[in-house]
């Protein structure tokens, strides 16, 4: 009954509200014009705030997914707009400023915005090092990598538009790019190769170095390929880089036969022998099987008992897909980050890069 | 600055035009007299790609992918003879 009583009291509040509009045509003018204000208001901050937390959510989102994988942080990209309703305008020297268009270019909005900040700013300090090519490899795979994670409509216009012509361009591009995607595929591409390289780009070098350290970057990339591709059980692929500048190695633990023997003793030993060759970082890397990622988890606690200095960075799953006598299969694989501090070395002088 | 944010500057199509007055580009802008710092050709409200502000004066850049690689390519030399130059 009082329901009743409700939307008739309420349906008669609006008729009468309508009559009189009705019978005041100016009155609903005004009144519309105020409404149509407040919406139009709404409207105007609205399109503005939609392109901006699209691309900020987005962008965002896959960085933290990124900090999950490796051992660094990255930053967050913050959308600032320019003389935006004709408010305040600052400049910098060299602070590029983007045209925004609507909302029916999202594609092409998010596409600048991805390629820009991933060029200027998450890769910034892993590009250091590396040659004009290796940065625009870099660049274009993981911009294709934030795309197909994050906005998948767009990756048509970003591959035609960028990624095919510089594959075109150049075959060293090509082939860098081609060995990414064969390190991807094991799903170390940003856990491992970035990581690496994000030390290297800690490193400074009181000499300009020569093209030595771009030819070590090529070996990393040849050792991490050569890796991604080996087969299941084959003992016989190099496991550990060294390099003038960069010293990290992958540790596969365990077989099933090392699991079912609890043989903790050969994996420890193996992880002592690296620390002891001066290995910046060891990488850990086997099945995320519950069973299997206990026998790692205990590899690693009583390493670290052992080598108290060493700290343990990162420790995530990620899927990948790795090669079995009959082809590539997916698995999901459990990753543990050690990380060496005593082998580091942060500034090169001459003597160093001549040893 | 917080390190952990990086802002990405940005102006909306429908402000561009202010923006230029601003900065006293708006005339040629909109008379087709501005060309693309690296590919030279003229840029309009169509193909327009960035405002870069560089050693007191403004660069324009269109939207063709080789012309923002170039960009790109640009900042990080620009960084890098900065940090030479300190």
């Amino acid at each position: 009954m009082g329901e009743i009583l409700t939307i008739i009291l309420t349906s008669g509040v609006w008729v009468t509200i309508g009559i009189y509009l009705f019978k005041n045509p100016d009155k609903f003018k005004e009144w519309a014009s105020i409404f149509l204000k407040i919406l139009s208001y709404i409207w105007k901050k609205y399109k503005y705030t939609s392109i901006k937390w699209d691309i900020e959510g987005k962008v965002n989102s896959f960085v933290s997914n990124l900090e999950t994988q490796t051992s660094t942080s990255f930053p967050r990209v913050v959308i600032q707009w320019q003389n935006k309703d004709g408010e305040g305008l600052v400049w910098e020297d060299d602070e590029v400023i983007i045209v925004m268009r609507d909302r029916d270019h999202n594609n092409k909005n998010f596409v600048h915005a991805s390629y820009f900040f991933i060029s200027q700013t998450l890769l910034r300090k892993s590009k250091i090092h590396l040659s004009k090519t290796q940065k625009v490899s870099l660049d274009l795979f993981a911009t294709k990598k934030l795309l197909e994670k994050e906005n998948t409509s767009s990756v048509e216009q970003f591959m035609t538009d960028y990624f095919v012509p510089e594959i075109e361009k150049s075959d060293a591009i090509r082939e860098m790019i081609k060995q990414c995607m064969d390190i991807d595929r094991l799903g170390v591409f940003f856990p491992i190769l970035i990581n690496e390289l994000n030390s290297l780009g800690n490193k400074v070098f009181l000499e300009k170095p020569t093209n030595e350290v771009f030819e070590e970057v090529k070996n990393l990339i040849k050792f991490l390929v050569d890796f991604s591709l080996r087969q299941v059980g084959d003992i016989n692929v190099q496991d550990t880089f060294i390099g003038k500048y960069t010293r990290c190695a992958i540790k596969i633990v365990a077989s099933k036969k090392t699991r079912e023997d609890n043989n903790i003793e050969v994996h420890r030993n193996r992880i002592s022998n690296s620390l002891a060759m001066k290995i910046e970082n060891i990488y850990i890397l086997g099945s995320s099987a519950k069973d299997n990622k206990d026998f790692i988890e205990t590899v690693v606690s009583t390493s670290l008992e052992k080598h108290p200095h060493v700290e343990m960075t990162r420790t995530c799953d990620f899927s990948g897909k790795i090669k079995f006598s009959d082809g590539m299969k997916p698995v999901s694989t459990h990753l543990v980050c050690l990380h060496n501090p005593q082998a580091v070395k942060h500034v090169y002088a001459k003597e160093d890069l001549q040893s | 600055m917080d390190e952990n944010k990086k802002t990405i500057n940005t102006v909306h199509e429908k402000d561009l035009e202010a923006l230029l007055e601003k900065i006293g580009l708006k005339d040629a802008f909109i008379n087709k007299q501005i060309n693309c710092k690296f590919c030279k050709q003229i840029v309009d409200i169509n193909n327009i790609y960035s405002v870069l502000p560089e050693s007191g004066t403004f660069n324009i850049v269109c939207d063709k992918p080789e012309c923002i690689t170039l960009l790109l390519q640009h900042l990080e030399e620009r960084k890098k003879t900065k940090l030479e130059q300190d």
